[in-house]
């Protein structure tokens, strides 16, 4: 089925809108948080250079207008829930970004950010199916209590890997880009695979691309905006309900393995849920060439960055380069197990 | 090239997701449904346990495979 002009209408304003907020605003935002002084120390540059954070509010209010411009062009429950998912985790970050929230504190909080989709649900029988799509082997049975116990634990799993990426210029934003073009991806061919499900289900997903792109801008070396936890945590929320909703989950787990894999590494290396200020030691440090080296302590959290840097030292430029090729091959994966599971 | 290795745990992953799924669908699916009781609760409590069982070789592997990562560089380790 191919898309009608209504369809494009449907996925290009929840793109264009949110994406303009975020590079019209960004600069005057910055400017703002620069002369309250909210700002943080780039850590990972000579001379630790002060940037604004946390950029979070503003991305978190450009999610929520393309969600409102989704629901103005097709009013369904459906951006509404995304738009409430987006800011219950929000605000979750936002709290840990003025007033530093516990290693368990914050994800026992985040599952608060799924209730809007199960409650949802419960009123409103369209906004999730109660199965799992599985590549070559097609749905599972209908399962709505274990499957809504799923949606709460895969919100605290999913915001947290992606703020355990979100360490250097550029990797949060072209990380959450990229991601989010395997889950438009995804559900654009369920879509146009599946003549009876409606646009909408993919147009709920532009927003997110739409403000990791713009934010990419400000958030690049050198960065001239942190997104702060409240940012990080509303992009891995989002992208969590998207594929919930857009019945992507399979294809969208493998986009964000590397993600995964670096959070159960951090985890078991620090044994639990320890908030990073706290840990013992960085896995990173900067060297006196300006490069960025693999830790040599020996209780050091063992992160992607780390094992990446065990070949030796980079700059951040390099690094950051690195991790996000890495995420571009685990979205090709992604694609491949999208289409084993809509196409084949 | 630096990025090999991850790539090659990256697609280990994947590769894990579609081999369990064939496991969970031919194997799994076809046991008792979980509800069941009398003679076949205990097929039904295999039933879940081999799912979790799946779910924890996906990490154990992946824990693994770090493991070697790791001691292939020679580095992080205590010191003796």
């Amino acid at each position: 089925m191919l898309p009608t002009s209504t369809d494009l209408l449907s996925l290009s304003l929840p793109f264009a809108v949110p994406f303009l907020i975020v590079l019209s605003l960004m600069p005057r935002y910055t400017r703002f948080l620069a002369k309250r002084g909210t700002v943080v120390e780039d850590v990972h540059k000579v001379g630790a250079p002060k940037v604004p954070s946390p950029a979070g509010p503003l991305l978190i209010l450009s999610l929520v207008v393309g969600e409102v411009v989704e629901f103005a062009l097709s009013p369904t429950i459906l951006p509404l829930v995304i738009a409430a998912v987006v800011l219950v985790a929000g605000v979750v970050g936002l709290v840990d970004d003025l007033y530093v929230l516990g290693g368990k504190a914050k994800p026992l909080l985040l599952i608060l950010a799924g209730v809007p989709v199960v409650v949802a649900e419960l009123y409103n029988p369209t906004v999730y199916s109660s199965r799992l799509y599985f590549p070559l082997f097609g749905p599972t049975g209908e399962h709505f209590t274990i499957f809504s116990i799923l949606i709460l634990a895969s919100m605290p799993i999913v915001a947290n890997a992606y703020n355990m990426m979100d360490s250097f210029n550029g990797e949060i934003s072209g990380f959450t880009f990229l991601t989010s073009l395997a889950l438009i991806f995804g559900i654009g061919l369920r879509v146009f695979t599946s003549p009876s499900l409606a646009t909408e289900r993919l147009a709920i997903a532009v927003p997110l691309a739409a403000v990791s792109l713009a934010f990419y801008i400000f958030n690049r070396y050198p960065s001239k905006a942190f997104d702060g936890d409240s940012g990080a945590l509303a992009f891995g929320a989002m992208y969590a309900v998207v594929a919930v909703t857009g019945g992507v989950e399979f294809a969208a787990i493998v986009a964000i393995v590397p993600a995964i894999l670096n959070s159960f590494y951090i985890l078991s290396s620090v044994r639990g849920f320890v908030e990073r200020r706290k840990m013992d030691a960085r896995p990173t440090y900067l060297g006196e060439d300006g490069l960025l080296h693999a830790s040599k302590e020996p209780s050091a959290p063992t992160t992607l960055v780390r094992m990446l840097l065990f070949d030796g030292p980079l700059s951040e430029k390099e690094l950051v380069r690195e991790i996000l090729l890495l995420t571009a091959f685990a979205c090709v994966l992604s694609a491949g197990t999208s289409f084993l599971t809509w196409v084949i | 090239m630096r990025l090999a290795p991850l790539m090659i745990m990256t697609t280990v992953a994947w590769l894990l997701i579609l081999v369990e799924s064939y496991v969970f669908f031919q194997f799994i699916v076809p046991f008792p449904p979980i509800h069941e009781i009398g003679v076949l609760a205990r097929l039904a409590l295999l039933k879940v346990g081999l799912t979790f069982g799946l779910g924890a070789a996906w990490f154990a592997i992946m824990f693994l495979l770090r493991y070697f990562y790791v001691r292939s560089r020679g580095v992080a380790r205590p010191p003796s």
